[in-house]
């Protein structure tokens, strides 16, 4: 099976988000596709406005992880036929977006629900971290809510 | 036993590096007695153990060239 990339370097912009809509024009046996953005907040903490996220990752497990999660997606939800994530690493800044899940099948209900579960998933089981870095370039390691 | 270390987000903080080699430990217990020793803020950090990219308990024996990684709480998304 071919490798899948899930990490981009930086922000994930409008026009990947795009390709990947686009890609599904192929199979017209789809009906709905379920679409989840992670962005980054602004977040203040103490009195430091955060700036940007730095992101890094254990790349091979990434990888490992993430074609866990689809397995465990691909199984539950029958109705669920595609599954495209992309993570960022790297520098995101505030209110740029750093997670992309899209999760196509056949309708509505189970593609809203699968792709709600995945991103969870990707939350508990992904070897991710994000620095929070202020303006003046100090940091604080950030938890997961 | 030849092992490599790697070391993710506040872990890499603390140790200062990213990565390491050892040849001198058996289990990862051994592995982690050693390096809270040499950085005790480990001990008050939580992490996970994973050994070529599978979570790991304390009692695990390595084989030669495992690919060891000290991993705190993912923060993704």
């Amino acid at each position: 099976m071919e490798k899948k990339e899930y990490l981009i370097h930086g922000p994930i912009k409008s026009n990947t988000v795009a390709k990947y809509i686009d890609l599904q024009e192929k199979d017209q046996s789809l009906g709905a596709h379920s679409i989840f953005l992670g962005q980054v907040r602004n977040d203040i903490i103490g009195e430091k406005e955060v700036f940007k996220i730095e992101y890094s990752a254990y790349e091979e497990m990434v990888g490992k992880e993430m074609q866990n999660i689809e397995n465990i997606i691909l199984n539950k939800y029958k109705d669920v036929r595609k599954i495209h994530i992309l993570h960022s690493t790297g520098d995101v800044k505030a209110g740029e977006n750093s997670l992309f899940v899209m999760i196509s099948g056949g309708h509505r209900i189970e593609t809203r629900t699968a792709c709600s579960e995945t991103v969870d998933l990707i939350k508990e089981k992904v070897p991710v971290w994000k620095k929070e870095v202020f303006k003046d370039e100090s940091y604080k390691w950030g938890k997961n809510s | 036993m030849n092992i490599k270390v790697l070391y993710f987000g506040v872990i890499a903080d603390i140790t200062g590096k990213q990565e390491d080699s050892f040849s001198e430990f058996a289990s990862v217990k051994n592995l982690l007695n050693f390096l809270e020793n040499r950085f005790p803020d480990l001990k008050r950090s939580k992490y996970q153990i994973s050994v070529n990219q599978e979570i790991k308990k304390e009692e695990f024996i390595f084989n030669n060239n495992d690919e060891v990684a000290l991993l705190p709480p993912f923060s993704g998304g």
